[in-house]
């Protein structure tokens, strides 16, 4: 994701405000913020199933085609559908923008807006980009988005 | 062990939160060098990350125990997780 390491280590991170107060609150205290709307992909989606238990009711919800829903006690009462997996709360958002921010500067989005595909598994699903380096051109960030994603999670 | 990739949060078989995995610098695990055989040299944190690939959960979570602060690396892939896209837990 980041075109240097080292280089990456400095940049400045850009906040996201996700409500009419903080947006607000964020103006105030000098930052410009730089109105998206919050509008979900149709590339973004995740699968679930439900499992229901014949005797008690009891439900399981799974999201995995491998093993483990194979049980004499259980019926697949969903069959495996796909879905938007985020509910944002707010329709709008905005990165803030420093004063100071320079055309060309490099910068590193913590929470992005739009909905861009961070990881992509073999199994169908595709998992929502979180952050990622960005450069700003004077109006607006350009995404430094990299779409060749594994399947690999860190944290 | 099963993992919610929407939100990050690993859990162990049995549906107890281990840990959420969270990285503030985006690192790729594909860009860091192996310091031994499971683990891998962040320099933005300066510590390393381990792969939790075959690791069953008594072993994640003796990690985790040791150093609430470690930094893991899961595959989806991997045939000890489960994933769970569903927030269920």
């Amino acid at each position: 994701m980041f075109s240097n390491q080292k280089e990456a280590n400095s940049l400045r991170g850009i906040k996201t405000a996700r409500d009419e107060k903080s947006i607000n609150e964020a103006a105030r205290n000098g930052f410009f913020p730089l109105l998206k709307r919050v509008e979900k992909s149709e590339s973004i989606k995740s699968k679930y199933a439900v499992l229901q238990n014949k005797k008690t009711g009891e439900i399981e919800v799974i999201g995995d085609f491998r093993g483990g829903f194979c049980s004499r006690d259980y019926e697949m009462v969903i069959d495996f559908s796909f879905y938007y997996p985020h509910n944002f709360s707010s329709p709008f958002a905005a990165y803030l923008i420093p004063q100071d921010i320079k055309v060309g500067e490099r910068v590193y989005i913590e929470d992005l807006i739009e909905d861009f595909i961070g990881v992509r598994w073999n199994q169908g699903d595709t998992y929502r980009l979180e952050s990622c380096e960005a450069v700003w051109n004077g109006k607006d960030f350009d995404i430094q988005y990299d779409a060749n994603q594994c399947a690999d999670f860190i944290g | 062990m099963k993992f919610n990739p929407n939100t990050k949060q690993l859990f162990t078989n049995e549906g107890d939160l281990i840990k959420r995995l969270h990285c503030p610098h985006g690192v790729n695990w594909k860009d860091l060098y192996h310091s031994d055989a499971i683990k891998k040299y962040c320099h933005f944190c300066g510590k390393s990350i381990i792969d939790t690939q075959n690791l069953d959960d008594d072993a994640v979570i003796a990690i985790v125990i040791q150093d609430e602060g470690v930094c893991l690396k899961l595959d989806l892939n991997d045939p000890t997780i489960r994933i769970i896209n569903h927030n269920v837990f």
